[in-house]
């Protein structure tokens, strides 16, 4: 069984990360002009940061930085196709397989022996040293978003997006880089390899838009997400047996808001740190619950995954060009199957993959035939409509991706059908802080641009002061204690 | 939307220059790590004297210990506990 071994304290709301990124800033903008020692101080604050999580797995970030570096670098010195294909298999093999042994080596050994169970009792004494393993692994914090990383940067080298970086320092630095490392966004080495190689001084940096970023995704998460997971989800999806309909429901729609709340915190604040750094990152996060359909929602929703799902699996499967309709939801279940298993190894992060896999291919196979008819619905009921059923239908995958087995999954379910119990977490603060999460996405992509811009107008000693008041006032409103971040465990 | 068009915001703000300069950004992030530490002085203290015996400990209660009193003597520390009362309600 995988553990996930987490230590809070360098995590981005904490006092230990505070001082770490104020020496960082202030070493970051110091040492720009002299570049190598720059990247050098970059990569050691990055692996400090990592190694405060477990000093173990700098091993694996180094060791994945060669590995992949090489392949680049294979690609271009060989000109025979072949070879460039070993070598992309080999390299992709490697990436794979850290993630599988690291994450999927106690599922896949428990799925093994279960189906031995079926054929009688099996001889403990030689299953158990495979269990006493497989209990040990520990898995590394971030190593699904770094792979990916990895996997972009190779893919993108070998189809010649990109040339290799210039150096293995320069690769390392883009893998490791600390406000995007241990959960994303997934940063295509195209996007941010150039920026670090080259770190440039920017004459102005966007300080409105990161003190939005950073603040906001604060709030998100100390004030919104955990409030909810302690106030009403944790508590209904650890005994549901013990709450009604209403409970249950709103633990449901909680755990939605909690879940975009903590993961647009981390992007969001991983995104204004880049930018006080002087460094672009892309969105990863754009109000995913006013879309309208499945296929808006994964437009919206975790940006950097879906859209590298979309580029190195679904298209290379064939995406949706020149197929019938069976060969693209065939396309669209492997892709979101394997999205689902990405999160995590269990068969409730599957059945959640599986579920947005037949959403969208119900919704492309389903529009062609109305469309086909003349039959279509709009107006402002209508999307209204649409947007209650495609937060529904996403709410009811939620519920899968939350439980543990599917055990709990049905639990859920049965308690969601007691409609005549007493109402026990559902509290007027609860509905309050679930509607204030819904509005936070008012607050993605480019819709505060000019609370922004006036920000950033002020003097930086009311900047500075401000910020600071609505800092504390932040960590007032929150709950105490430090909860890690939802993500970290994928 | 592609990854570079979510890069494009930051880059098509960066090139129009939103912003303010390298100095004023300091200095704002200067002024709110001490603001922060001020407005936080209690909590600070309270943080380092929960942390596992040792150096380390010795160091963050010896470091907060005076903006504990500063911020306690200033009436800084009303903020957060204001902020904490509203949560309780």
């Amino acid at each position: 069984m995988c553990v996930a071994y987490i230590l809070a304290d360098m995590i981005f709301t904490t006092v230990d990360f505070a001082l770490f990124f104020l020496v960082v800033f202030g070493l970051c903008w110091s040492l720009r002009s002299e570049v190598t020692l720059w990247k050098w101080v970059m990569l050691g604050a990055s692996w400090f940061f990592y190694g405060y999580w477990d000093w173990r797995f700098v091993g694996l970030l180094l060791g994945s930085s060669v590995v992949n570096h090489l392949a680049a670098l294979g690609f271009v010195r060989i000109q025979r196709s072949a070879w460039r294909r070993t070598v992309l298999v080999a390299a992709v093999v490697f990436n794979l397989g850290s993630i599988a042994f690291f994450k999927y080596a106690g599922f896949l050994f428990e799925q093994v022996f279960a189906v031995r169970m079926w054929f009688g009792d099996p001889n403990y004494e030689f299953w158990m040293p495979g269990f006493d393993f497989v209990s040990q692994i520990v898995l590394p914090v971030g190593i699904s978003f770094f792979t990916f990383q990895a996997l972009s940067y190779v893919v993108d080298v070998y189809r010649g997006r990109m040339k290799p970086a210039d150096s293995l320092l320069d690769f390392a630095l883009y893998l490791a880089f600390f406000p995007q490392l241990v959960a994303g966004p997934i940063v295509r080495a195209v996007d941010l390899v150039g920026q670090l190689a080259k770190p440039g001084k920017p004459e102005t940096l966007d300080v409105g838009r990161a003190t939005f970023l950073i603040l906001g995704g604060l709030f998100k998460k100390v004030v919104v997400a955990n409030f909810l997971a302690e106030n009403i989800v944790d508590p209904v999806f650890a005994r549901p047996d013990l709450y009604g309909a209403w409970d249950t429901l709103f633990a449901v729609y909680g755990y939605a808001i909690q879940i975009y709340c903590d993961f647009s915190a981390y992007s969001d604040m991983a995104i204004g740190f880049c930018l006080l750094m002087g460094f672009h990152i892309p969105l990863n996060f754009d109000a995913p619950y006013l879309a309208g359909s499945i296929q808006k929602f994964w437009r919206r929703w975790h940006i950097s995954l879906s859209s590298f799902l979309r580029d190195y699996l679904y298209i290379p499967l064939g995406g949706s060009k020149g197929l019938g309709e069976w060969g693209v939801c065939r396309n669209l279940m492997i892709t979101f199957l394997l999205g689902g298993l990405w999160h995590g190894a269990g068969w409730t992060f599957i059945a959640w993959g599986a579920l947005h896999g037949l959403y969208l291919s119900v919704e492309r196979v389903g529009g062609r035939i109305l469309s086909a008819r003349g039959i279509g619905w709009r107006g402002p009921v209508a999307a209204v409509s649409r947007r209650v059923a495609v937060w529904h239908l996403v709410c009811l995958s939620w519920l899968f991706f939350r439980c543990q087995d599917f055990d709990q999954a049905l639990a859920m379910f049965r308690s969601l059908g007691e409609w005549g119990g007493s109402v026990e977490r559902l509290t007027g603060g609860v509905l309050l802080v679930i509607g204030v999460g819904y509005l936070t996405q008012l607050l993605d992509g480019e819709r505060c641009e000019k609370a922004w811009d006036v920000f950033g107008r002020r003097h930086p000693v009311t900047q500075g002061a401000l910020a600071a008041l609505a800092f504390v006032i932040i960590l007032g409103l929150g709950p105490t204690g430090v909860a890690p971040f939802i993500y970290f465990q994928f | 939307m592609s990854s570079r068009t979510q890069l494009d915001i930051g880059e098509r703000r960066a090139a129009r220059h939103a912003g303010r300069s390298r100095a004023s950004v300091f200095l704002a992030v200067g002024i709110f790590y001490l603001a922060a530490a001020l407005l936080n002085g209690r909590h600070l203290h309270e943080d380092a004297l929960k942390r596992e015996y040792g150096p380390v400990r010795d160091i963050w209660v010896a470091a907060t210990r005076p903006l504990h009193a500063l911020s306690t003597a200033l009436g800084l520390d009303r903020v957060r506990g204001a902020a904490e009362t509203l949560r309780k309600e």
